[in-house]
């Protein structure tokens, strides 16, 4: 597992985060998030899109939810993005970041449609939220970019961390 | 290189598809297990995902608790059953997706029984109440007493993994190993 890159919300705030150029020499890539929306309200939502910047309504995705108390499932298909909803807001409570991890196999395998795998969430001592979602881009491009951005910004001190997954020339058979 | 996460094994599918694919000679050197699938069943019956089924050391002798999106997708549940970690896509799904999965198994060379977790998604481009999406997450108990030495991943209808399903195997260590 090698660290590609690492971006970092300063005190203004991000619009949005894009990793580009990204190489094609591992097999995985895998994304770390510790993230805050200044989004009005508690709760707010990571959209991943522009994959090779591809705007059209290439992309699907599906969310199963829990907040505690109630468990939720919704999917949607033919979008122009992927959005998965376990990201604190600006009135959660003050400095609390929720985690996410997001996997990306077969990345750069031009015979396969690129699916996410994410799981994330946050707990704010009283309410908070978990999910495991799916999502897919219907290319066989290799990625080469992406972004994630939320409907307002990235609060200051959010972080993002993309790492390449490398395997084994063994088979093991 | 990284040490933390050391890839053991991969085995790629060809074109004719597999019907199963076995890791074997598992070195026990590591302290944990991470398995990570890329898979899609030949599944063409009906309109579902397909199960991956693990057997570990040739013994399907696993519990697994269960909480995942429903079928259709759209009814969360939780229940148990056995040696099933996970789901696929299958062949009815959008063409080119493939299902992807992650199984860790912490201290797999114990010779206690051992807890695993999975998680995986199966994608389709379709809306709430659809069949072929799946997501959700398992708890295992491998009843083995005994380390893991061989792992052998089979679908749940006996249908073939199709060609360019990706089954990789990687050690983990913990510091000071």
């Amino acid at each position: 597992m090698y660290p590609i890159a690492t971006q970092t919300v300063g005190a203004g705030g991000a619009s949005s985060i894009t990793f580009s150029s990204i190489p094609s020499t591992f097999t995985h890539l895998q994304v770390r998030i510790l993230a805050r929306s200044t989004t009005a309200g508690a709760n707010a939502i990571y959209n991943f899109s522009a994959f090779n910047s591809d705007g059209g309504s290439n992309y699907s995705y599906h969310t199963l939810q829990g907040d505690g108390s109630s468990a939720f499932a919704g999917g949607y298909a033919t979008q122009t993005n992927m959005q998965f909803r376990d990201l604190p807001g600006a009135t959660a409570t003050a400095n609390v970041f929720g985690v996410a991890i997001v996997d990306i196999l077969d990345y750069a395998n031009t015979s396969k449609y690129k699916t996410l795998r994410y799981l994330g969430g946050y707990d704010v001592n009283g309410s908070g939220l978990v999910g495991i979602d799916s999502g897919l881009w219907q290319s066989t491009s290799a990625i080469n970019t992406f972004t994630i951005n939320t409907y307002s910004n990235f609060a200051q001190y959010s972080t993002f961390q993309l790492y390449g997954i490398s395997t084994s020339s063994t088979t093991g058979a | 290189m990284s040490v933390f996460l050391q890839p053991i094994y991969t085995q790629t599918v060809g074109s004719s598809g597999a019907a199963s694919i076995t890791f074997n000679n598992i070195p026990q050197t590591f302290t944990d297990l991470k398995v990570i699938i890329s898979g899609r069943s030949a599944r063409n019956t009906g309109s579902a995902t397909d199960n991956l089924n693990v057997a570990f050391n040739s013994t399907p002798t696993v519990s697994t608790t269960i909480l995942d999106s429903g079928s259709p997708y759209g009814s969360p549940r939780s229940f148990r059953t056995s040696y099933v970690f996970g789901e696929l896509d299958s062949a009815n799904d959008t063409a080119n997706t493939f299902g992807s999965l992650e199984m860790y198994i912490p201290n797999y060379t114990s010779s206690n029984y051992k807890s695993s977790i999975s998680d995986y998604i199966a994608e389709n481009n379709s809306g709430t109440g659809d069949y072929l999406v799946s997501v959700g997450m398992r708890a295992s108990l491998i009843q083995l007493s005994s380390g893991i030495t061989s792992i052998t991943f089979t679908t749940g209808t006996g249908s073939n993994f199709l060609q360019y399903s990706t089954f990789s195997l990687y050690g983990v260590l913990r510091q000071g190993v």
